[in-house]
């Protein structure tokens, strides 16, 4: 058993060929050299830092200034197509734990979306056009990451191409 | 001290071509037709030596200038008076202060203030009719020429070098670096511009010329960028003088076609025919990332360019104005170490001569921080400061030879690259005011009464006399240092007259340095012929005796120095002391330091060489002297020139009265003050043989982007932390690790010399061994005998070395205490973590990961012993949490198509609770255990079990106690299964093999699967299955007491054991030993 068949049970476990597949001009849209700034965009929230995440991606982290008990991490990566996005994802969701993962859609977040199991979304993973966006709370205390991700969701869409 | 303030170091000169001169009234030639005494002094810049120059003459009168590399002066048509070539030799495109003097009978020559040669001559010539000419096939730049009306002494020539001089005595004075010229002197004669001579505005910097470049050496580590986010700014002055390249690179620390490093550019935009500048990170195709600014720079002008990087957002600044900004992406690719060129970019591997800046750079500033936008105005106006730890360089083309200022590494200018000056025409000078930049004596600084009280009371007679075979023994030194008799007369003359004034005469000494205590203050006084003054006061408690001595030394040889060779006083300001105590750290001078009476004029020398070569003495010059621009580029000319290169006996013999005013000082050393080691230690090497040699130390790093320098010691690492060395008790058992050691000595010896180290912890005392030097050097590999290493156990700890040395078998003397940081682990690493002569290797292991394993299995003998406490902590030590809701991995990641572990991040967790914080699943679990196990020497990887039947279906789990929870509870749904679990494995990774998993603990008790309470246990050392791979018939009976993971895992059925089974390691996880990153 090689990489291959666990690829092929996360599809099954995650339900991959069901994901939904954009067509025509919306398949062709892609984001190219992206670079996310939420940093004027939440009161209250600074900063941490950008790191380099992966194959030319970052994660980029922020702290609540007046509860630093939440923070929130939010990785960003590229790739070469909408198609390598989504398996981009699915590689991602194949390293957890959970058989499977809730899907998210009617946020209207991202083309394929995911979360735990949990009340509060404190970690969405979502697929828009060529872009993969992994978002988690990160803190001792948990904090929903939708603001966030919602946010990153509208800077790739107005960036692409 | 200088002046704090950046300028752009500009200066007015006359600027003449080989047709073109000056000419002044021709009474102004009525005193030089040797009828009387006169003097005649120039500060002069030739471009290019010709045959013969006439810096200044009357046509039938007399010519003063130049004949190739020597001075020469003629009366009318007699013989002409040639400087000695062996004595000193005028340099192409550096400037020089020329001499003549005359006292009715005797032409004296002088070349930068120090005579070269006397010859005698009578001349009676009637007086000329002719104008007074300023430059005759002379082609380069005129500053000042200046007619005295006496023969000026040695003294005074050198005095007036950088100095004003006497009242009264001057006769004319013609003044080029104002436009128009003017004669400052008493009859202010007229000047006129003749041919194409024309007042020129000076900018020293570096000029590229075509295809050159500049690269700075050592400087591997100025490295903006290459930590992909790391903050940086670099800011810097340019001209841009031609259009001839679209593209003019500014600073480039890596190949424009690697996705790494960053540039700052010049790109020209035909559209408003300026340059814009922009500042790349990475490579200039699709992948890098740049900014383009909205101004422009224009042709012609200078202008201070600066691009700052904050972790997220490249700026650019023109003249200190914000002009664009951009969020960026991290670099795509990591780079240790900087391939840094300046004024070039660099284009598959060199320098291209296609992208040189058509043009100057002046300075170039790097940093380690993003510099605010008040800062870079600052710094436009103000140099920054050198002891700064974000200054990462400042590279400074002002004046000869180029360094990084910061650790004085030099810099290489290739490929036509000169330092020369932006010439352009000078501005008119409105008023004609009076250029300051002669040096004034510094202000006395006390009561005049009492100073000349102090003054009177000096009396080294009887020192003298006591002294007198230590003062012998200094002057021999110096004497048979050189062959030549007639040098040795010279140096024999210059030392007993030094002595003579020393003990009869001390004020007139040319810099004797004494210190007093008044008023509750401590002061060091400054005499020389001209006077006394305070060159420093401070609060009695300020400083030790000691210190006190010290500064006071160190600043009677390099302000001795300084006047002795420029004739500028000096005086010590608190950053000056700073300097000097940077300069006491260096061997060479610590070892002329420690000769105490016996330092020679030599040894002075060689410590102005010390100080030149580490980078020291043009701050050094920078803090004692307040001087302006232009007359401080003079003396650090002149005293580097001087301190590079090889000490003419006129220097030694000009330096006998600093070695004997050193020798004064020495001898009232004060009680409290250690004496001053003779023999140096320099380095220090755990891991010295590239090749891992047996006896030698781990090959380690400190973590991801830096690795440990080599040797780990050296002087001014103070704390253990900074000089680590790791060794494996599988190779030290029964086995004599070794160390490499370098030692300094000031001169050769023929005495003999042993050195010992006491203390030194586990690594043990090393005994007493004889040195040999070789020359003044010497590389010794010392057994360490006595070492402990294998006796605690994984471990670390710190430790101290006394290092001593003996001569002639007398007492041991302390030369230096090394603290370092070692650390014991159990074999050499086991992947991912590697061993190898590459020390860039990024899978070295990391001191900084060594710092929680040796502390988390300190004392561990045994694998297992290592393993259960790295387990053990892991699993309840550190504060990690169980994702419940996701089950997602935080410290691993795909890069490249290998799983890594994110461990820079994960150390950071472990020091400030940052990083990804402390939510973690099993596969992190797994990759911790493993790879801070495996760094120990353990032998183990993270693998993975699961339904191999259908990998989809996960397998159900017990009820369980999950890292950081404080509930039993069956895992995720649906079924409350994992899909896999991930656990760190020994052996083949199969059911005898043990595991030890720190993300949960299990039901230990007779039954795991039932409802009642749970006997928690960590699963350590713990095999998988007893059962073996035949699957058993499920359910299982209760009792079972067997000492099994699986069964304490999985549930009771066919969907929990019969789906959980061995599956290997994770594909792509580089066999279960993901590699850090």
């Amino acid at each position: 058993m090689d990489q291959t068949a666990l690829i092929e049970a996360a599809k099954e476990r995650f339900d991959f060929d069901a994901w939904p597949r954009l067509v025509g001009v919306e398949a062709a849209r892609r984001t190219t050299g992206f670079v996310l700034d939420l940093r004027s965009s939440f009161t209250g929230w600074a900063m941490e830092r950008r790191i380099a995440h992966g194959d030319r991606g970052y994660a980029d982290y922020f702290q609540e200034v007046p509860e630093p008990e939440h923070r929130v991490m939010v990785r960003v990566t590229e790739h070469a197509s909408h198609d390598a996005a989504l398996l981009a994802l699915l590689e991602l969701l194949s390293g957890s734990m959970v058989v499977s993962l809730p899907r998210l859609d009617d946020l209207l977040i991202g083309d394929v979306t995911f979360c735990g199991h949990d009340e509060q979304v404190n970690a969405l993973f979502f697929v828009r056009h060529n872009v993969l966006v992994d978002t988690r709370s990160i803190g001792d205390a948990p904090v929903s990451v939708l603001p966030f991700a919602r946010l990153v969701d509208q800077q790739i869409f107005a960036a692409s191409a | 001290m200088q002046s704090p303030f950046r300028t752009d170091s500009s200066y007015v000169a006359l600027a003449l071509d080989a047709l073109s001169s000056a000419r002044t009234s021709a009474a102004a030639g009525n005193l030089l037709t040797g009828a009387r005494a006169f003097s005649i002094d120039a500060w002069i810049r030739f471009n290019g030596l010709p045959a013969e120059t006439v810096v200044i003459g009357q046509d039938g009168v007399f010519a003063f200038g130049s004949q190739g590399p020597a001075v020469y002066f003629q009366f009318g048509t007699q013989s002409v008076i040639l400087s000695d070539l062996a004595q000193a030799q005028l340099q192409d495109d550096s400037w020089h202060y020329i001499c003549i003097t005359f006292d009715g009978a005797m032409v004296r020559l002088y070349i930068d203030g120090r005579f070269n040669t006397g010859q005698n001559a009578m001349a009676q010539l009637p007086a000329g009719t002719l104008p007074v000419v300023f430059g005759q096939g002379l082609q380069g730049l005129v500053r000042r020429i200046r007619i005295y009306n006496v023969p000026l002494s040695a003294q005074a020539v050198l005095d007036n070098m950088y100095g004003p001089p006497t009242s009264g005595t001057l006769a004319a004075d013609f003044d080029f670096s104002v436009n128009p010229a003017v004669d400052r002197g008493p009859f202010a004669y007229p000047i006129s511009l003749q041919g194409s001579a024309l007042a020129f505005k000076v900018s020293p910097a570096a000029s590229l010329g075509t295809v050159g470049f500049i690269r700075p050496m050592g400087e591997k580590a100025v490295n903006p960028g290459g930590g992909q986010t790391d903050p940086y700014t670099v800011q810097t002055w340019v001209y841009v003088a031609a259009r001839l390249n679209p593209v003019q690179a500014i600073f480039v620390n890596s190949d424009l076609m690697l996705d790494t490093g960053i540039a700052l550019l010049l790109q020209y935009d035909a559209t408003v025919s300026a340059y814009r500048v922009v500042s790349q990170r990475g490579s200039d195709s699709d992948s890098g990332q740049s900014l383009t600014s909205s101004g422009t720079i224009p042709v012609g002008v200078w202008a201070n360019v600066a691009t700052t990087f904050d972790g997220v957002t490249l700026s650019i600044y023109l003249n200190g104005v914000l002009d664009r900004t951009r969020v960026c992406a991290p670099i795509p690719l990591y780079s240790q170490f900087s391939d840094l060129v300046i004024g070039a970019a660099i284009a598959q591997g060199v320098a291209s001569g296609a992208t040189t800046l058509q043009g100057y750079v002046r300075e170039v500033d790097v940093w380690s921080v993003a510099l605010s936008a008040a800062s870079i105005v600052t710094n436009m106006a103000v140099p920054p400061d050198l002891e700064s730890v974000s200054l990462e360089a400042a590279y400074v083309f002002s004046n000869s030879p180029a360094r990084n200022q910061v650790n004085g590494h030099p810099i290489g200018l290739a490929e036509g690259a000169v330092l020369s000056g932006q010439l352009g025409p000078a501005p008119v000078s409105a008023g004609v005011p009076m250029a300051v930049e002669e040096a004034p004596p510094p202000p006395m600084g006390l009561d005049p009464d009492l100073m000349a009280e102090l003054r009177a009371g000096l009396d080294f007679s009887d020192l003298v006399e006591r002294h007198a075979a230590d003062f012998d023994a200094a002057m021999d030194a110096d004497i048979v240092a050189f062959a030549d008799p007639r040098d040795q007369i010279l140096i024999a003359s210059a030392w007993r007259e030094a002595r003579r004034k020393l003990a009869l005469e001390p004020t007139s000494l040319p810099f004797l340095v004494t210190e007093h205590r008044i008023a509750g203050d401590r002061l060091i006084v400054v005499h020389r012929p001209a006077g006394s003054y305070v060159a420093y006061r401070a609060d009695e408690a300020a400083l030790d005796d000691c210190t006190m001595w010290k500064i006071r030394l160190v600043f009677t040889l390099i302000g001795g120095a300084i006047d002795a060779l420029t004739g500028v006083g000096s005086t010590l300001t608190d950053k000056a002391i700073v300097q000097l105590g940077r300069l006491l750290t260096l061997p060479r001078v610590a070892a002329q330091m420690a000769a105490g009476v016996r330092l020679t004029a030599a040894g002075v020398f060689a410590v102005l060489g010390a100080a030149y070569t580490a980078g020291l003495l043009r701050p050094l010059i920078v803090a004692l002297i307040d001087v302006g621009f232009w007359t401080l580029i003079r003396i650090i000319a002149n005293l580097l020139l001087t301190a590079s290169g090889v000490g003419s006996v006129r220097v030694i013999a000009s330096l006998t009265a600093t070695a004997a005013t050193f020798i004064s000082v020495y001898l009232q050393k004060p009680a409290s003050c250690d004496p001053l080691p003779v023999v140096n230690m320099a380095s220090l090497a755990f891991d010295y043989s590239p090749t891992s040699a047996a006896g030698d130390a781990l090959t380690i790093r400190r973590n991801y982007g830096n690795d440990v320098a080599v040797p780990e010691w050296v002087p001014g690492r103070r704390n253990a932390v900074d000089a680590p060395c790791a060794y494996a008790i599988s190779s030290v058992s029964g086995a004599t690790p070794s160390v490499q050691v370098v030692l300094n000595i000031a001169d050769v010896t023929t005495h003999s010399v042993r050195i010992q180290a006491t203390g030194g912890g586990i690594l043990g005392a090393v005994d007493p061994v004889s040195v040999t030097f070789t020359g003044t050097t010497a590389t010794l590999t010392l057994p360490l005998s006595h070492h402990t290493l294998a006796a605690g156990g994984v471990q670390r700890t710190d430790v101290a070395w006394t290092w001593q040395y003996q001569v002639d078998g007398g007492a041991w003397m302390t030369m230096a205490v090394t603290q370092h940081r070692v650390y014991v682990v159990l074999s050499p690493p086991n992947a991912p973590w590697q061993q190898g002569a590459l020390r860039t290797n990024q899978q070295l292991p990391w001191t900084d990961v060594l710092d929680f394993t040796c502390e988390w299995a300190k004392g561990a003998t045994t694998p297992g012993q290592v393993l259960t406490m790295v387990t053990t902590r892991v699993n309840s030590g550190i504060g990690l949490s169980y994702d419940m809701t996701s089950g997602a991995s935080f410290y691993t990641a795909q890069s490249a198509g290998v799983s890594r572990f994110l461990c820079g991040l994960f150390l950071d967790y472990l020091r400030t609770g940052g990083g990804n914080g402390r939510t973690v699943n099993c596969t992190d679990c797994a990759t911790i255990v493993t790879n801070f196990a495996n760094i120990a020497g353990v032998d183990v990887f993270a693998s993975i079990m699961l339904n191999t039947a259908n990998p989809s279906t996960g397998f159900a789990c017990n009820p369980i106690l999950a890292v950081g929870q404080t509930t039993w509870a069956a895992p995720f749904p649906p079924g409350n299964s994992f899909s896999y679990h991930e656990v760190t494995w020994s052996g083949t990774g199969s059911y005898p093999d043990a595991i030890y998993d720190a993300c949960l603990q299990y039901d230990t008790g007779p039954n795991p699967w039932g409802t009642g309470p749970h006997t928690a246990g960590l699963p350590t050392n713990v095999v998988f299955s007893t059962l073996g791979a035949a699957l058993p018939q499920l359910p299982l009976p209760t009792p079972f007491t067997a000492n099994s993971y699986r069964e304490g895992l999985a549930a009771n059925s066919v969907p929990g054991i019969g789906r959980c089974l061995p599956f290997g390691p994770n594909p792509g996880s580089n066999a279960g030993r993901r590699p850090v990153i």
